[in-house]
C-alpha cells in the first residue's frame, strides 16, 4: 500500500507531469475557431427531421419577441430604449439562428435591427455617411450576398 | 403607381392605435403624414425630414450633431436646441413672433420632441419611426411613453411671415 501511495506521488510530480494527460487531451474544450471550422454557421436542415422542427418553433419563439418587439417601441425614438428592450435582446441572444427572421423583419418592416446584425455576424457594411434608408439596403445586399433572404 | 387616389392618413384604425397609447389625446388631434422611419420627432424640431436626429452607435444610420456630447441626457437636448434657440422658456403658450420645441423626458432621460411653428395651428409631433400628428396640448403625449414635458425652448423669427427656420446640419 505504502509503495503504491509513492508510486501515485510520482507519477504526480514526476517529469512529465506538466503534459497534460491524455484524458485531459482528450476531453479539452476546443478553441471557437476550430468549433466554427467543424460546425460552418449554415449547417442544411432536412425537412422533416427533428431538427427541422427544433428550427420551426425557434422560428415561431423569435417572431413572437420580434412582433413583441415592434409592439413595445412603435412610437419610441430613442434608439437606446429600442435596442436594449428584453425582447430585442433575446432576439439578439439567438444568435445565427434569428438572422433568417431578422432579414426578413428589416426587409418587410424596417426598423433599427443593425445593433443584432453587427453583433451577431461581426460585420458592419454601413458607412458613416449612411442615413436611415441607406443602411437598411446596406444590410439587406449583405443578407442576400449570405442567402439570409 | 404614384398618380392613384392619395392614401388617407387620418383612419378610424390609425386613430385607435395611436389613442390606445396616448390615451390622454382623445379625440383631439388630426394625422398628417403616413409612417416614415427615415426621420424623427428631433429632426422634425428642425424641420428636417429625410434625417434621424438621435444619439445612436457607429452603423445606425442616426444623424447627430459634431460637437453635441452623444448621449440622451436631458441637458445635452437642451444644449443641442440651444444651439438654434438661443433661450429657455417657461411659458408653453404660444407667444407673437416665436417658434417652439417641447423637449420630454423621463429620469433624466430625453424621450421626445414636439414644435409648435408659427404658422402652425397646433403643436406637431412625430411619433418615433410612425407618424406626424398635430395636437393641442402639450400634456396629451406625457404619460409612460415620453414622460413630462421637461423644457420648453423658444427662438425669435427672423423674418415675420417667412419660412420656418431650417437647421444646416
Amino acid at each position: 500500500m505504502a509503495k503504491a501511495a509513492v508510486r501515485r506521488r510520482q507519477s504526480r510530480t514526476g517529469p512529465y507531469s506538466h503534459r497534460p494527460s491524455r484524458t485531459t487531451q482528450l476531453f479539452r474544450k476546443p478553441p471557437v475557431a476550430e468549433i466554427s471550422k467543424r460546425f460552418p454557421a449554415t449547417v442544411p436542415i432536412e425537412p422533416g427531421t427533428w431538427s427541422s422542427r427544433v428550427a420551426a418553433e425557434q422560428a415561431v419563439t423569435i417572431r413572437a419577441l420580434i412582433a413583441q418587439w415592434r409592439e413595445e417601441t412603435k412610437f419610441t425614438s430613442s434608439v437606446e430604449d429600442i435596442i436594449f428592450h428584453p425582447a430585442y435582446q433575446r432576439v439578439m441572444a439567438k444568435g445565427k439562428a434569428a438572422l433568417n427572421c431578422i432579414f426578413q423583419d428589416l426587409e418587410q418592416n424596417g426598423g433599427f435591427w443593425f445593433w443584432a446584425l453587427q453583433n451577431i455576424t461581426e460585420q458592419d457594411p454601413v458607412l458613416p455617411e449612411h442615413c436611415i434608408k441607406a443602411a437598411k439596403e446596406a444590410w439587406l445586399a449583405w443578407g442576400r450576398e449570405h442567402q439570409y433572404l | 403607381m404614384g398618380t392613384g387616389t392619395p392614401i388617407p392618413l387620418d383612419t378610424p384604425e390609425a386613430r385607435l392605435i395611436i389613442k390606445s397609447v396616448f390615451p390622454g389625446l382623445g379625440d383631439d388631434f388630426t394625422i398628417s403624414s403616413k409612417c416614415d422611419e427615415d426621420y424623427n420627432c428631433v429632426a422634425w424640431g428642425f424641420n428636417n425630414s429625410h434625417q434621424y436626429w438621435w444619439p445612436g452607435p457607429k452603423g445606425s444610420g442616426c444623424y447627430w450633431p459634431p460637437g453635441i456630447p452623444p448621449n440622451e441626457k436631458l441637458e445635452t437636448f437642451i444644449l443641442l436646441f440651444e444651439d438654434q434657440f438661443v433661450e429657455r422658456s417657461a411659458s408653453r403658450e404660444r407667444e407673437e413672433g416665436f417658434d417652439k420645441v417641447a423637449i420630454y423626458a423621463a429620469n433624466g432621460k430625453s424621450k421626445h420632441v414636439a414644435r409648435l411653428w408659427l404658422e402652425d395651428p397646433t403643436w406637431m409631433s412625430k411619433l418615433g419611426p410612425k407618424q406626424d400628428i398635430h395636437h393641442h396640448s402639450l400634456e396629451a403625449l406625457e404619460g409612460r411613453y415620453y414622460g413630462s414635458v421637461a423644457q420648453i425652448m423658444k427662438r425669435k423669427r427672423r423674418t415675420r411671415g417667412g419660412p420656418a427656420f431650417t437647421f444646416s446640419s
